[in-house]
């Protein structure tokens, strides 16, 4: 079991009223597993995702991944979780403008510690995989959306994650691009990867092994 | 299952390498993209810096005045109550009988004569010193060596400056320097170098013992009457002054005349505040200081603004970093890489500039400021402090709002949301712009005041007279100048042209430091009174056009001159003289020469309107010799000044050739004592100036921030119709009205500020509400157009553009 959420409510205080972001969430993700979430703007499925991958917090609930209760965890701790085990990959993104196709896929090792040559060999590798040596010099403005989102899943992919948690990976993409980008997801989850994605596309969704719908911050499985 | 959490070990040095070029990669090519800003802001702290260092070698030099000299703490000058001139055998007198006194030495600097080596020849002012002076302060000597360099007769020392002018780069030692026109001959035996916060500078000095050689009567005045040397001692170590107080009373006693009923108070000032009291305009020095932290601050606070600023585009960046596994330590550290690079960049550029203008800035003080780091090491702290203060600052700030920022809010783009404090930045443009306004303001009054000064009636003719500086050392031949002299002073007597000539020994700007005391015989309000003497030949007022209030100028006729005095209005009031009528006075004592009041005249300003009218003497002077006369002054006939400077010119050429003359209008010596305000005056100008860019600066990077958050609120506005000029006006009242609090913040500071300047000024200028009005108008009218250049690229910017973002 990868991670167990049982019974996750997160809310904010509007007016002095309670508003619920997540209403009691459970969820079991196995290794090996690829899961879509779907649901319409504003039922929290970003939340969701970003409460699995720890960027946010939540207000009530257990949250164990690996068997580690993530809710008890100090900061540090938790940091050093999510280094070792979760890439993101995003609607827009998110590639450094400033540094190039090479440097991009170098600069999470950078916090990882690697040494020069272990770096070198990584990102070398990541280059032959998604087939992008010949672009590793040109910087993310000169590549087109769908190459740009195949740099973002490969720097997801460096460090080695047992899980992907991607938010609306072809959101910004044709549907060309986007199709390509599913399969390449296909294949990272056969090859072992878990993967969690937020869509609203339900033939992207199709690709998951499960669909799980949010609605109001509340999940139903289908 | 049990996980592992496990840390790769890599050399920490190494991967602190690796972090810094990542970091530096990462920084210059963000500087490609924003040269703009960068520019800006490392030019704006540039300047911050090198105003900053500017002025603080400007007041370093002043505070450190007399540092130089290793018995700094033990060195005192007398002072015989307020005045600086003491008598001449004290000092021989204290040193025998107080034993406290450890060493000491007079100067004696009333000589002045022809000093020729080859052709070269100038006037020079020589001092003659005891042979204890070189041992009693120290000077660093080029040439020879202060043991006794002036022990032997007719040995002198000189300066650096003396040496290049009379022997180029040659050296000095041993060269030989004729005195006036004689056979008689100096020869140089040591040259100093001396240092430009000296508050004893001398060109060319010798021993009293030369000196009474040369001039013999220089004996005659060291007496316990006279007062023409000048007295330093040095104090055993850790005895106060206090200490000798009653010795010196004692002496004082029982050798000034008229002994024991002298009463003057001699009193040791410390070498050590001797600058400052004696030299130095201290309200200046305070002026300076406040404006060098003012600008400083403006540019820092601006320099972190900026930085904010110009990172703010690259919250997605961190937020990125973070994602991908960056800890807090990590952005920290590439901030303050950034930070401190950009500093260093800045501090270099600081330091450039100050090199830049350190020439123009001497120039414009009459300073010789240098900036040796490696001797005053003060120096290097100062830019590495402002280096610490500004990279750390601007560094620490933003990493706060960056690491604290929340991640998934910052991957969006707006991390600062509520973040910065309005008021804070408000806060900001508020004291910058009261800074601004001061300074402008201040700038105002001084400009006022110097004009008001220059145009200020000096209540004497400054248009139609014309002085010649007679300048009778040039000459070798005494009588034949002196005849010269007599001839072309009848001879413009005659022409039609003049109105009328005389000779004098001081003009209006230009009276001689010689005071005396004189006693009124009769009933008086005053028993005795000080008064400042000058000796001038017949028609001296008529010529300076000078108004009588009573009795007669020394005007040319029949009558006897002899001993006759006129007075100025200040005098005859103190005196209680409403008109003259023949008074006595008694110079130097009740029974000394007689001095009879002929006439009363105006307080016609001889020292520039800025100090109040002293009670003056003038004695009336007859010479023989005409050599001894210092000034011819002609007074034109209206509109003819220039032909008879003209035909001046022709008589001076034919009777003189080869002496280059030296003619001006009355009113340029008195220009002078103007001088130094119209210093203060350019010094202010260009450093309110400075301020006014630096905050200009500073407020349009908030413009920018602030207009770039309100985007999509222009955007709405202009979809529901609101035209540009309304939005204009929307956007620049949020600045402006952060400005006019800033000038009613400025105005009361200002006007204090003002007042307590004007105090040290008999002639003060008004402080109008002008100045201030004209000081607001200025910062505001710039606020507005650096706030337009903002407000009006958003106010005109397509409004589907902003709404599109979402």
């Amino acid at each position: 079991m990868l991670i167990k959420l049982s019974n996750i409510f997160k809310w904010v205080q509007q007016g002095g009223r309670r508003v619920f972001l997540l209403k009691d969430i459970n969820l079991v993700v196995e290794e090996g597993d690829f899961i879509s979430i779907m649901g319409p703007s504003g039922s929290g499925k970003s939340t969701l995702l970003n409460v699995i991958g720890m960027l946010d917090g939540f207000d009530e609930g257990e949250y164990n991944f690996l068997n580690e209760p993530v809710h008890q965890l100090k900061e540090k701790k938790r940091a050093l979780l999510f280094k070792q085990y979760i890439g993101f990959v995003f609607q827009a993104y998110h590639l450094i403008d400033e540094l190039t196709v090479y440097e991009n896929l170098e600069m999470p090792l950078l916090y990882k510690k690697h040494s020069g040559s272990e770096r070198k060999a990584l990102v070398a590798d990541m280059l032959d995989r998604f087939n992008i040596v010949g672009k590793k010099d040109l910087f993310p403005t000169q590549l087109s959306g769908g190459q740009q989102q195949l740099v973002g899943i490969a720097r997801a992919l460096i460090g080695k994650p047992k899980l992907i948690l991607a938010d609306e990976p072809t959101g910004n993409l044709n549907s060309k691009q986007g199709e390509e980008i599913m399969e390449l997801f296909k294949q990272l989850n056969n090859e072992g990867v878990t993967i969690i994605q937020v869509t609203h596309s339900e033939k992207n969704a199709a690709y998951g092994k499960r669909i799980i719908h949010l609605l109001d911050g509340r999940m139903e499985e289908i | 299952m049990k996980i592992v959490i496990e840390m790769k070990k890599a050399n920490p040095n190494r991967n602190l390498y690796t972090m810094l070029r990542h970091n530096l990669k990462l920084f210059f090519r963000n500087i490609k993209h924003n040269k703009g800003s960068f520019m800006i802001n490392t030019f704006g702290l540039g300047i911050g810096i090198a105003s900053f260092l500017l002025l603080t070698l400007y007041v370093h030099n002043d505070l450190t005045y007399n540092r130089f000299h290793d018995n700094y703490d033990n060195i005192y000058r007398i002072r015989d109550g307020e005045t600086v001139q003491t008598k001449g055998p004290l000092l021989p007198k204290l040193m025998e009988e107080v034993p406290e006194v450890v060493n000491g030495t007079r100067i004696f600097d009333w000589e002045g004569f022809r000093i020729s080596h080859g052709d070269k020849a100038f006037q020079e002012n020589i001092h003659y010193v005891d042979q204890s002076f070189f041992s009693i302060f120290s000077f660093p000597f080029t040439e020879g060596s202060d043991r006794n360099p002036i022990q032997e007769k007719y040995s002198v020392v000189i300066s650096t400056d003396f040496a290049k002018k009379y022997f180029g780069n040659e050296p000095a030692i041993g060269k030989k320097l004729q005195i006036k026109f004689e056979e008689v001959f100096l020869e140089v035996k040591g040259v100093v170098d001396i240092p430009s916060n000296s508050s004893i500078k001398f060109d060319i000095v010798s021993s009293y013992e030369t000196g009474e050689e040369i001039s013999p009567w220089i004996k005659g005045i060291h007496d316990w009457y006279n007062t023409f040397s000048i007295s330093y001692v040095q104090l055993k170590d850790g005895i106060a002054p206090e200490a000798i107080d009653e010795k010196l009373k004692q002496i004082v006693k029982e050798n000034y005349l008229p002994v024991g009923q002298n009463e003057t108070d001699l009193n040791l000032l410390p070498l050590q505040a001797y600058h400052s009291t004696e030299e130095s305009n201290q309200t200046l020095i305070v002026i300076l200081c406040i404006i060098a932290l003012g600008i400083i601050s403006i540019a820092i606070v601006n320099f972190i603004n900026l930085t904010i600023n110009s990172v703010q585009s690259r919250v997605k960046e961190i937020g990125i970093k973070k994602v991908h596994g960056a800890s807090g330590s990590d952005i920290i550290g590439q901030i303050l890489t950034e930070s401190f690079v950009v500093s260093f960049i800045a501090l270099l550029l600081g330091l450039m500039l100050m090199g830049l203008f350190l020439p123009t800035f001497n120039t414009l003080n009459d300073t010789s400021l240098q900036f040796t780091p490696f001797e005053k090491p003060v120096f290097i702290w100062i830019p590495l402090i402002i280096w610490a203060v500004v990279g750390g600052l601007s560094g620490l700030i933003p990493s706060l709002f960056w690491t604290k920022g929340k991640l998934t809010e910052s991957l969006k783009g707006n991390v600062f949301s509520g973040l910065r404090s309005s008021s804070g930045s408000h806060s900001l443009i508020v004291i910058q712009f009261a800074i601004a306004i001061i300074l402008i303001s201040g700038t105002l009054l001084v400009r006022k005041q110097v004009q008001g000064m220059l145009e200020k009636d000096p209540l004497f003719d400054t248009e139609n007279v014309i002085i010649t500086e007679l300048q009778p050392w040039q000459f070798p031949n005494m009588e034949n100048t002196g005849n010269n002299y007599e001839r072309i002073a009848k001879e413009l007597e005659e022409s039609p042209m003049v109105e009328s000539v005389s000779f004098s020994q001081c003009i209006p700007g230009y009276y001689s430091e010689n005071y005396n005391v004189f006693f009124p015989q009769g009933k008086n309000s005053e028993e005795s009174i000080h008064l400042r003497k000058a000796y001038v030949g017949a028609n001296y007022f008529k010529t300076f056009g000078i108004q009588q209030l009573s009795g007669n100028g020394f005007e040319k006729g029949n009558i006897n001159y002899e001993n006759a005095i006129v007075l100025n209005k200040a005098a005859a009031q103190k005196l209680g003289f409403n008109e003259a009528n023949g008074q006595i006075l008694n110079e130097s004592s009740k029974q000394g020469d007689i001095r009879k009041v002929v006439g009363i005249v105006d307080n016609f300003s001889y020292q520039g309107v800025q100090h109040q009218a002293q009670p003056l003497i003038h004695i009336f002077s007859e010479q023989e010799d005409y050599t001894n006369w210092g000034f011819l002054s002609i007074k034109a006939k209206e509109g003819a000044s220039l032909q008879m400077l003209e035909q001046l010119k022709q008589k001076w050429k034919s009777a003189f050739s080869g002496i280059e003359p030296k003619f001006y209008f009355a009113d340029e010596k008195l220009n002078e004592q103007y001088k130094e305000y119209v210093q203060i005056n350019t010094l202010v100008a260009w450093f309110s100036i400075l301020a006014v860019l630096l905050s200009c600066m500073g407020l349009f990077a908030l413009a920018s921030n602030s207009m770039a958050k309100r985007t999509k609120e222009i955007g709405i506005r202009k979809v529901n119709g609101a035209t540009i000029s309304e939005i204009l006006l929307l956007l620049n009242k949020d600045f402006l009205k952060w400005v006019v609090l800033a000038f009613f913040i400025a105005i009361p500071i200002s006007w204090y500020a003002m007042k307590s300047w004007l105090e040290g000024f008999a002639f003060k200028t008004e402080i109008n509400w002008t100045i201030f009005l004209l000081a607001g108008i200025v910062a505001i009218g710039i606020a507005i157009l650096t706030v337009s250049w903002q407000s009006l690229k958003a106010a005109t910017a397509n409004p589907i553009q902003a709404l599109k973002d979402e």
